[in-house]
């Protein structure tokens, strides 16, 4: 069936020529299938300054399926829940037309702009509708404590 | 009760039940309604003191080949009557629309630009691009091919064959969603039609693919079911909504078209409802009932453990294996020389003595003795229900014995015929006995239909075990020809016997007690 290991391959080597500023993704090893990112917390944010590391995996199918995120990186965020699991629409509403840089670019927008109307954790939605201040204040400290 | 107004009782017939307002009345009587005989084109209900009974038989057993005739026989009516050309159009736009031809061809008519772009077949005269003139990058392998190698759907989202291929075989694999596959560009709507799929992807995973547009047809078409029985290939059409009689499947099984569960197969002569509140009953109490009935399994003479494997309930404590050669009943435990009217004893396995209990007339006992009651039908309930699982190995073994008689006694095929038909009349009498524990159970305690209903019930019992005993017997009893002709003719005509009581006690049932017994 299908073989991802020829798309990972001009992914990758497109990612290295000319990577984003803000993330920095290399392989796990020399499987092209599991790779590992870390995203600069965007600035205004209250990830900012903060760098979290995400393990990105590859199904035999990629991309036909999309891949796997995790945020291994402890972050206060009402997308992400403990486990690290992340809710964004690029994965429900998946296209073997979109890459890894359009999973990545997911990613940051939902850091600057969380979704808390499709939660994973219920109760940081609330918070973050309900009292920005306070969710804000949680998520600085996060960042400061766990995304150095 | 004037015997009219009974009759308004079980009117089947929506309008006068609707007439009456009496919905709850209605629904108990679900069961009955279903054996009478009415002509609904008229909504006259013809000839139903004589034949209210009679057996319908308005359904159909539907193979994959009917499915697929019919749903192009729908195809084709709409492609007539909105004039669109293509079957994978359309075929589209009905499953959209879950196969209602009516509804479709409605909306079409209203706003045709706006059905077409929701179901994703936005152009319905044209459902391809026009070929590339040049070299075409595949977004999804990133890797340029000839004109000849790509392939676009009217939105015009170019990819190369095997990418094509790729996606398309993987959403088969996902599963029945695969049917609404759409476009792989991000957020297209388009959607990939039959004939694409068929072009592009392998023969067997398109076999797969159309037999999900068959599922389709089926689990959108409140008329048509598949058949519970697992593994089986047929569904069934029945379209009475208001049928509640068993429908008989190709497979051979029988089941209630609305409740239309593996488990629960033919219920008759509860209703689909009394059927629910048992169920839900029989989940909430199986804690105190599996332990109550976990230590019962027991010889009551000299207590070693006794699996039941066979149909009948004469049990025996056999020597060979360890026992006593105690023999008993296996519902009561009682001796079974206490059993049957040729001692002259009373076969009285199938009533619950109340009165015992009500020597304890202690309010506290009260719950208990409910349980106990329950217990009581739950266990004989759980009996023939039992023996209704073993149904399959019952078959097998019934097989062999034919063969064993042909090769013993040297007659021909035709004459151990009467051995299947004891089965699936022993099979059908666990049946009815498993639901009529049911039936009892709800039954009003004091009522006198009551009392009928047990007498008639205890006779079935008494009549299943005569045949089950008969059916039994083992064949190194029978020593010649003359022995096993008589023996034949002993089961053939028990066989019959046993067949007309319970055609008796299904329609007695249905018609003459529940009228009373509802109160």
């Amino acid at each position: 069936m299908a073989n991802a290991t020829k798309r990972l391959q001009r992914e990758y080597t497109d990612l290295v020529k000319a990577p984003p500023t803000w993330v920095n993704a290399s392989l796990v090893g020399d499987n092209l299938q599991k790779w590992k990112a870390s995203v600069q917390g965007p600035e205004g944010t209250p990830y900012e300054k903060g760098t979290f590391n995400i393990d990105i995996d590859f199904p035999n199918e990629y991309p036909f399926k999309p891949p796997t995120i995790k945020f291994i990186t402890k972050i206060y965020h009402p997308n992400i829940n403990s486990e690290g699991q992340i809710c964004a629409e690029v994965f429900s509403s998946w296209s073997p037309q979109l890459k890894v840089t359009d999973v990545l670019n997911t990613i940051r927008s939902i850091l600057v702009d969380p979704n808390p109307e499709n939660p994973l954790d219920a109760e940081i939605a609330q918070i973050f509708k309900t009292d920005r201040n306070a969710f804000n204040k949680t998520a600085k400290e996060y960042t400061k404590k766990y995304a150095k | 009760m004037t015997d009219d107004e009974m009759y308004e009782d079980y009117d089947v017939d929506d309008d006068s039940a609707e007439e009456s307002g009496n919905e709850s009345l209605d629904d108990e009587n679900e069961y009955d309604e279903g054996t009478q005989e009415f002509d609904f084109d008229d909504g006259q209900q013809s000839q139903r003191t004589h034949s209210k009974l009679t057996r319908q038989r308005s359904f159909e057993v539907l193979n994959k080949n009917d499915l697929f005739s019919e749903s192009h026989k729908i195809i084709k009516e709409v492609k007539d009557v909105l004039s669109i050309p293509s079957d994978a159009a359309v075929s589209a736009l009905l499953r959209f629309m879950k196969w209602n031809k009516e509804k479709l061809i409605e909306r079409y008519m209203e706003n045709p630009e706006k059905l077409c772009s929701d179901a994703g077949v936005p152009n319905v005269m044209k459902l391809d691009a026009p070929p590339a003139k040049t070299t075409v990058s595949c977004l999804i392998c990133l890797d340029d091919y000839a004109p000849d190698k790509v392939f676009a759907l009217s939105c015009n989202h170019k990819y190369c064959l095997g990418c094509w291929k790729n996606y398309l075989e993987i959403n088969v694999g996902e599963g029945p969603e695969c049917i609404y596959t759409t476009c792989p560009a991000p957020k297209c709507k388009v959607v990939v039609h039959q004939d694409a799929f068929k072009a592009i992807i392998s023969p067997e995973i398109y076999e797969r693919y159309n037999s999900f547009i068959l599922k389709s047809y089926v689990d959108d078409n409140p008329q048509v079911k598949w058949c519970p029985a697992p593994g089986c290939i047929y569904s069934i059409r029945c379209d009475r909504k208001e049928r509640k009689e068993a429908v008989l499947c190709k497979c051979g099984f029988q089941y209630c078209f609305n409740c239309n569960d593996y488990d629960i197969g033919d219920h008759m002569p509860c209703p689909c409802s009394q059927v629910d509140k048992w169920l839900q009953k029989a989940s909430d109490e199986s804690e105190n009932v599996t332990w109550m009935l976990a230590n019962t399994k027991k010889c009551p003479e000299c207590r070693s453990p006794i699996e039941k494997n066979g149909g009948c309930m004469h049990m025996t404590c056999r020597k060979n294996a360890g026992g006593c050669g105690y023999e008993f009943c296996w519902l009561c435990r009682g001796p079974w020389s206490e059993h049957g009217s040729t001692t002259g004893g009373y076969y009285n396995c199938n009533k619950y003595d109340k009165s015992k209990a009500k020597e304890d007339d202690d309010k506290a006992q009260d719950a208990k003795t409910e349980l106990e009651a329950y217990m009581f039908y739950y266990h004989r309930y759980e009996s023939h229900r039992n023996a209704m699982k073993i149904a399959d190995e019952q078959r097998k073994n019934a097989h062999l014995k034919e063969q064993q008689i042909l090769s013993k006694f040297d007659v021909r095929s035709a004459d151990t015929k009467f051995l299947m038909e004891a089965t699936e009349q022993l099979l059908r009498n666990r049946r009815v006995l498993q639901y009529s524990y049911v039936y009892g159970y709800y039954l009003d305690k004091k009522s006198q239909e009551r009392n009928l209903f047990e007498y008639l019930q205890e006779d079935l019992e008494k009549h299943t075990n005569f045949l089950s005993t008969l059916y039994e017997t083992s064949l190194e009893k029978l020593e010649d020809y003359q022995g096993f002709i008589k023996w034949k003719e002993q089961v053939t005509n028990y066989t019959r016997i046993t067949k007309k009581f319970l055609d008796n006690f299904v329609e007695g049932v249905a018609g003459g007690l529940v009228s009373t017994a509802q109160h």
